[in-house]
Order: C-alpha cells, then structure tokens, then sequence
C-alpha cells in the first residue's frame, strides 16, 4: 500500500469508528433503529475494508460487532451499559490498531491484531449474554443481515453527478469511458481470482471508476455469476473486451462506450463518439445482467469513495507550505505600498496588487480552519467513562461545535480541554448523594461552548459543582509564604483565583488541596497563553465554576499596531489596544514604586515598555510627547507606556528561534516592509497586574 | 571526535584570534544586517534579522566567550544550522575556506575537549599560526561557559607539543 492509499485508508476507516463512537454513546440514551442501521453499516464498512487489506482480525471483530447491531436492529431491544462498554472497548481497541496502521509500524499491528481477538471473544461472549438476557436466542443472526441488505437495495447501475463529470473529463482528454458487462462461467470457482485478473489486465490500460456490485463485493464472492465495469481507457471498447476475453473461464463480454452528456459531448472526441449510436442512453442499454447487486450507500472501496468524494484531502504540509507563501506575499505587498508610497506612485497596479494579496490571503486562511468539533466529538465517551469510573452523574453539553478556528490551534487545545473538563468532574461535580443532600439535581452539568467574538474565539467551561474555596486559597497563599497576609487582604476574590493558574501555587498545592483545582492548572494555562490566548476563572461556592478561554482566530497573520520604543519598532496585537494617548495629556500619577493612570474613573497601572522590556533604564521623568495604550482583554486592563505609534498593518507572525530565551512578553516576530525584523509583544503578562 | 580530519573547514577571525568551523556546519556567510533587539535575551545575543524572511537570532560570538563587546565595524555574521535552525555568529572577518590535512590537527588534550564538552575538537597549525577548531553546535549551547582566554591557554599548552614536532606539520 503506498502512503498516499494508507492515509486514505486510514483517515476514511477514522470516519466509520467515528460514526461507531458517537452512535454507540447516542445508543445510551435508547435504541433509534436508523442510528442502528447506521451503525451496522459503520461496522460492515470497516469490516469491508479491512477485507481488501487482508485484516482477518479486524474482521472478525467488526463481523461480530455487525451481529449485536443486527440483533438489536431486528428486535428493538435496547443495550445494557456492559454491552456498551463492550463495544466501546472494541472501538479503542480498532482505533488502537489502526493508529499502528497509520504508522507503518509492523510489530504494534501485530500487537493490536492479538488484542482485537481478545475483544472480538469479548464482544461475542457480550452477545450470548444479550440473547440470554432476552431468552430468545436467534440462530444466525449475524450472516441474515448481509443478504437482507443486499436484496433490499436491488438498483440498476447509476451514474451520479460526479460520475458524470468524470465522463465529460474523459471525453476532454480523449479519453474512453466503456461500460463493460463480464460473466464469469457457471460454476466458476475461485471467481475473486477471476475478478483480480480482470481488474488489473483493465487497470494497465486504464482506470476502473465503477463497479456494480462494489469492488469489494466483487472480491469477497458476493455476486452471481456476472458484474459490470465502468472503464477510463485510451483504448477502444472492442480492444478491452479482448483483454477480458483473453482471462480464463469469462463466458461472456460485452464492451460499449458511454459518452458524456450532450454539453461536454459537444467538445468531446470525435471518436468516443463514433464508438457508440446512441450515448445518452447507453448506461441504462446495457444487458440488465447483475443478479440484482445492489449499489450501497456507502463508499464500497477507496477507489470509488475517493472519487466521490466532495472534498479534497490534502497533505497538511502542502497547505502549511501555501500557508508560508501568502506570507511572504503579505510582507512584500507591505513593501511594496511602503515603496509606493514613497516614490508617490500610486498606480492601479500597486492598488490590484495589494487587492488579490488580501483576498488570496483570507482564502488560505480560512482553509486552515477547522471546526472544534474535531475535538469536540471525543468529549461525551470521555465524560462517560470518567463519571462511570467515579462514580459521579455527569450531563455534557455541548455548544458552538462548528465554531471554526485554525488548525494548529485546535491542536493545541484539545489537551487543554480534556484536562479542564476532567477537573470539572474530578473535583468540581459532587458525588449524586451530596449533591441531593445540597438541594440539588442528583445529575451534575458540565458545558462547553464556543463562540467567535470579533476575531477572537471564546471557550467556555462551566460546571455546576462545588466550586473553589476561594478563603482556602487565601489562607495557602500566606501558608506557602507566596504572598504576605497584608497582601492577601488586598487582593480580591477574583484575583485571588487566578493564583490557580500560577506555577508555584498549583505544583507546590499538589492534589485536592482547594476541592482540586491545582493540578497541572499551570500547564492549561502555558499551552493556552501560548497559543497567544488567556484563560480566566470565575467561581462561587455550591453554584460552580467556569473556566473562560480566549484564543485568536489564528496564528498566522493578525492585525497590528507598530510602535517605537527606544529606537525598537515593536508590534502589539491591535484587538487589545482600547485607546491611544498622549502622556502630557493623560492623568498619570506616581503611586508607590511605581505610576498609576486614571483612566475613565479607573486606576490602571502604568508599565514603562522600554523599561519592561530592558530596552532602556528606567525615566524618572516621562515624556510628555510620549504615548499611553490603554490594553484591554478579557475585563483586565493596564495602561503602557511606548515612544511613538508608527502606524497599523498585517503582520505575519514568524516564530523566534528556540535557540535563544527570551522574555514571555515576546510572542513572536515579523518581517517589516522596510526588511527590519520587528518583534511582536504578547501583552498577556502585563494584564495581570 | 575527530571528524575534521581532512576536512573542509571555514577559519573566521575575533581580533587576532583565528578559528575553523567544520564547512558542514556553515549555511553562508554575510556582513552582518539589521538586527532587532530580543527582550529577554541573554546578552551574547546581539538580536534577531531577517534572513529572507526567515527570522534569525545572531551572537555575538566575543561576549559570548566573555569578551568585552566589539564595536561591530564591518564584522560578518557566519550562518550556521542549529538542531534544525538556523542560527548566525558574528565574528570580527572570515578569512577563507581551507583543507586541514590530519597532519594539521592536533586533537585538543582530552580534559580540555571534556571541560568544553567537546566545543574545542583540536588545534591546527595553517601558515604559522595556530587555529582553534570548534563545533559551533557545542560551542553556543547557552548553558555552555567556555572563555576565550581558557581557549588561549590550551593553544599555547597546544603550542609546546607543536614545536616539538614541526616535520609532521609541514607537508601541506
């Protein structure tokens, strides 16, 4: 299997355990005989696959999957949780396998065929035990449902949409498209060898784009004693009908060529044509032979669901690579404005170009963009197997699964999720008998939702457990000699709860000091700011807790103000700039070591950015002419203190090297139009005061 | 390690100091460029500059090996490739690309080359002066301190044993 057929394989069979997972938790709720349809085919795909590639284990264990699913299809009957956990159990154990796949690592495969035995012994013994709860056992329950299936869907050969523009791509390029009726001998035996034959002397001269019945029916004997053929080929009609003739024990061949529809047929070859009198009708012309083979619903084969398919997969490396492009296109249409400005041309070239670069750049951003859903999808089975294992009642609900975000951030989420939802149950939802005992439902809540806000994304998680002891923080902060008991005192509750996210408050807290919270809090919150986002958290006692992320859109390229400070041209994402002034005319005064501002009624406190950032000594008088930012995100805001603004652009965000620290507050850099380096500031430190 | 040996080596000077650098380990050489100071950086690092379009941090290779700052007049940056990265060395001139012959190289004594954890790999003789060869990789790990005046003490511990066998080193 080449790498490109494995991906294919494995991200399409990724899709049916998908299917498998979700259904399976949806099952929990009662039996919906469309979900167990659904499922069975989920099950009969994946076993259907795993046939091509030769899996016998994963055969096996898919087959007796189909069995439960058949069954409880039939009968209605619902599945008890151990038949479930059976089930789910055989799922890891599939995505365990196919993971292997996905590597190329021939021991764990192995490794994984061994354990899929164990499960599919699992899920058989799971099944006796369904029949004999039901007492009614039903004698081959599991081989009925292939053959009912089949019998059910008898449809003539069909040319869809797609199907059809693959002809009038044919026909572009010259090309053949033959409809080839092929009967085998009566009492052909060993037909798959035949079918192999066939296909591949076909497959040296062309591309089979159909099959009815499905290729893998074809392979696997579920056919009579005929199929058809839907061939690409330079080659003439008659001259594959002789290819075909020339394989043992084929009976019978008959070759016509079909045409695209009457538009494409318009500009086709001259000679897809002459081949055939009458084009449109052709497929419907053809020898009704196939003992009634039916034409699935789902893909029966790569090669066919690949070209149904309406989307595209792409090698991430090729889209990160274009990604990179349109980077630099964006820093050289900045040059070139700055250019043009300064020559004074200011031409329609300069003004188009500058156009297409924003357009060209929106498009490849956005497709980067991934719905959360793809993490998402893995919370509920996580939620059940955590409530389960702890003995806790847990309802999931799930919001904004479709808010989009880039893909290297989703990445960078999904651990942060995971861990945040964990603790929300962990050590935020009470055992059912407390929570009846406070006067609440027995059943806790955990949500998580999303939004887009401006060209930010919000992600929120709230449950309706015990919530943070926020006095028991107070009280470790003085016990861990972190802060001082006057220092305390001032802080307010809010700001005494973000401690939680400090390194040396949560690894010295370790476990279930303040109901929990503590744990690994610190590394949420590291992947979470640097990703250039923030996290906030808000919580009362009995009532719950909530959990407030925030992210960029993206990664790449974002919306900034440059300033000058101490000869330095410094780049601030402009989402977090509230207002600009000027410090002669902004009321700064010095409080303690250091200066406040009153801004609007409130007291900000006032960085030195060129102080801050060891860019110069510290001023003991301020520069009138200098400017105040005003920062603001998420409710927290501080005022800073910069030379110049030099005016606003987009800049592509490039990493700085790994080889040298630096300091938190620098998120990045970018290239300016003038070819400078600019480094770009995450204000994230400064806002917490 | 010895894998200079008949090696192609890059020799740039800091002051009159001269050094060879494996040619493997050189990406290019170029007049140093605009750099853009990093916050937080340590202070070898001079700052970052824009490599076509890749954003590259340059060292100050003198305060680096503990030397007072240079005035960085008409210096050179030698670009190298660092776990992956590239990364730029300022030095005072790169002089040429020379062939060491392993009659050449003197290795460094071993508990030299074990306290600069393997950053000085030997010393050569070239046109009657004494070259440091270094492995840059090791040489910038940050952690690294490794002094210029230590490395001068080895050359001239070096220096003895050179004198004391001139033939061998003569036959390039």
């Amino acid at each position: 299997m080449s790498s490109e057929e494995r991906s294919l394989f494995v991200s399409e069979s990724q899709e049916y355990l998908e299917i498998l997972n979700s259904g399976l938790l949806q099952l929990e709720q009662g039996t919906d005989p469309e979900l167990v349809a659904e499922l069975f085919r989920a099950a009969h795909s994946l076993k259907g696959m795993a046939a091509t590639l030769g899996e016998q284990a994963v055969v096996g264990l898919t087959h007796a999957m189909e069995e439960f699913f058949s069954r409880i299809r039939d009968t209605g009957e619902s599945l008890a949780p151990e038949d479930l956990d059976v089930l789910l159990a055989a799922c890891d154990g599939l995505e365990g396998w196919l993971a292997a796949v996905e590597k190329g690592d021939a021991s764990a495969v192995a490794q994984a065929q061994e354990s899929l035995k164990t499960l599919e012994a699992n899920v058989r013994a799971g099944f006796q035990k369904l029949l004999g709860r039901h007492q009614a056992p039903a004698a081959g329950a599991g081989a009925a449902p292939e053959s009912r299936q089949e019998s059910a869907e008898r449809l003539p050969m069909e040319l869809n949409l797609y199907d059809h523009e693959l002809l009038e791509e044919a026909a572009r390029r010259g090309l053949t498209v033959t409809d080839l009726f092929v009967r085998l001998q009566p009492g052909c035996r060993m037909k798959s060898v035949r079918v192999f034959l066939i296909f591949r002397s076909l497959e040296q001269v062309g591309e089979i784009i159909k099959s009815q019945p499905p290729a893998q029916d074809l392979d696997e004997e579920r056919f009579e004693d005929s199929f058809r053929l839907l061939v690409v080929s330079a080659e003439s009609p008659d001259a594959l009908a002789e290819r075909v003739r020339g394989i043992a024990e084929v009976a019978e061949v008959v070759a016509q060529a079909v045409s695209a529809p009457e538009a494409a047929a318009s500009r086709a070859d001259r000679e897809v044509k002459a081949a055939s009198e009458d084009e449109a009708e052709a497929p419907q012309d053809l020898p009704k032979s196939t003992e009634g083979h039916a034409l699935p619903k789902e893909p029966a084969s790569l090669r066919e669901s690949f070209l149904n398919e309406r989307f595209l997969r792409v090698d991430v490396n090729r889209l990160d690579q274009l990604v990179n492009l349109v980077g630099e296109l964006v820093i050289q249409r900045n040059r070139l404005l700055s250019v043009a400005e300064e020559t004074l041309i200011n031409s329609d070239v300069v003004e188009g170009i500058d156009r297409i670069a924003t357009d060209l750049q929106t498009g490849v951003m956005a497709l980067r963009m991934v719905p959360l859903r793809y993490i998402f999808q893995r919370f509920p089975r996580m939620v059940r197997d955590l409530s389960r294992s702890l003995g806790r009642k847990v309802e999931l609900v799930l919001e904004g699964e479709d808010t989009e975000l880039d893909r290297s951030l989703v990445h960078t989420l999904a651990d942060p999720l995971i861990h945040l939802i964990r603790n929300a149950i962990d050590h935020g939802i009470e055992p059912p008998e407390e929570r009846v005992r406070k006067g609440k439902n027995p059943t806790g809540r955990v949500s998580i939702s999303a939004r887009q806000e401006g060209n930010r994304v919000v992600i929120e998680v709230e449950d309706d457990g015990a919530g943070v002891d926020v006095a028991k923080i107070r009280r470790k902060l003085v016990e861990r000699g972190l802060l001082s008991a006057e220092e305390v005192e001032k802080l307010s509750d809010r700001q005494a709860l973000q401690w939680i996210f400090r390194p040396g408050f949560s690894t010295a807290q370790q476990v279930t000091d303040v109901s929990g919270r503590g744990v690994g809090m610190d590394v949420v919150r590291a992947a979470v700011e640097g990703a250039g986002g923030s996290l906030q958290i808000t919580s009362e006692p009995d009532q719950g807790t909530k959990i407030r992320l925030e992210l960029p859109l993206t990664l790449a390229i974002i919306q900034a103000m440059l300033v000058e400070v101490a000869g330095e041209t410094l780049a601030l994402p402009m989402d977090v700039i509230s207002e600009v002034l000027r410090v002669g005319d902004a009321d700064i005064r010095p409080l303690g070591a250091g200066r406040v501002l009153n801004w609007r009624g409130h007291i900000l406190p006032v960085i030195d950015s060129a102080e801050r950032l060891c860019l110069r000594a510290p001023q003991e008088e301020l520069d009138p002419d200098g400017l105040a930012l005003v920062l603001e995100r998420g409710g927290r805001s501080v005022c800073c203190l910069v030379d110049e603004v030099v005016g606003h652009q987009e800049v592509v965000i490039k990493p700085v090297s790994k080889l040298v620290p630096t300091l938190s507050e620098v998120s990045g850099a970018t290239v300016l139009g003038s070819g400078r380096v600019a480094v770009i500031l995450n204000p994230e430190p400064w806002l917490e005061g | 390690m010895s894998g200079v040996v008949g090696h192609q080596v890059v020799i740039f000077g800091l002051g009159t100091d001269r050094f060879a650098v494996d040619v493997g380990q050189v990406r290019e050489v170029l007049r140093t460029p605009a750099l853009t100071r990093l916050p937080g950086a340590p202070e070898y690092v001079r700052g970052v500059a824009n490599l076509r379009g890749e954003v590259v941090p340059v060292i100050d290779l003198r305060v680096k090996l503990g030397e007072p700052e240079g005035d960085h007049e008409d210096t050179r940056v030698v670009v190298c490739e660092l776990d992956g990265e590239a990364i730029g060395i300022e030095v005072d001139d790169v002089q040429e690309v020379a062939t060491l012959d392993p009659d050449q190289i003197h290795p460094a004594p071993r508990q030299w080359a074990e306290r600069s954890h393997q950053a000085l790999t030997g010393i050569a003789r070239l046109d009657e002066q004494l070259i440091l060869i270094v492995d840059l990789a090791r040489l910038l790990k940050s952690d690294l301190e490794l002094s210029l005046q230590a490395l001068r003490e080895v050359r001239e511990e070096v220096a003895d044993q050179v004198k004391e066998a001139p033939e061998g080193a003569r036959q390039a």
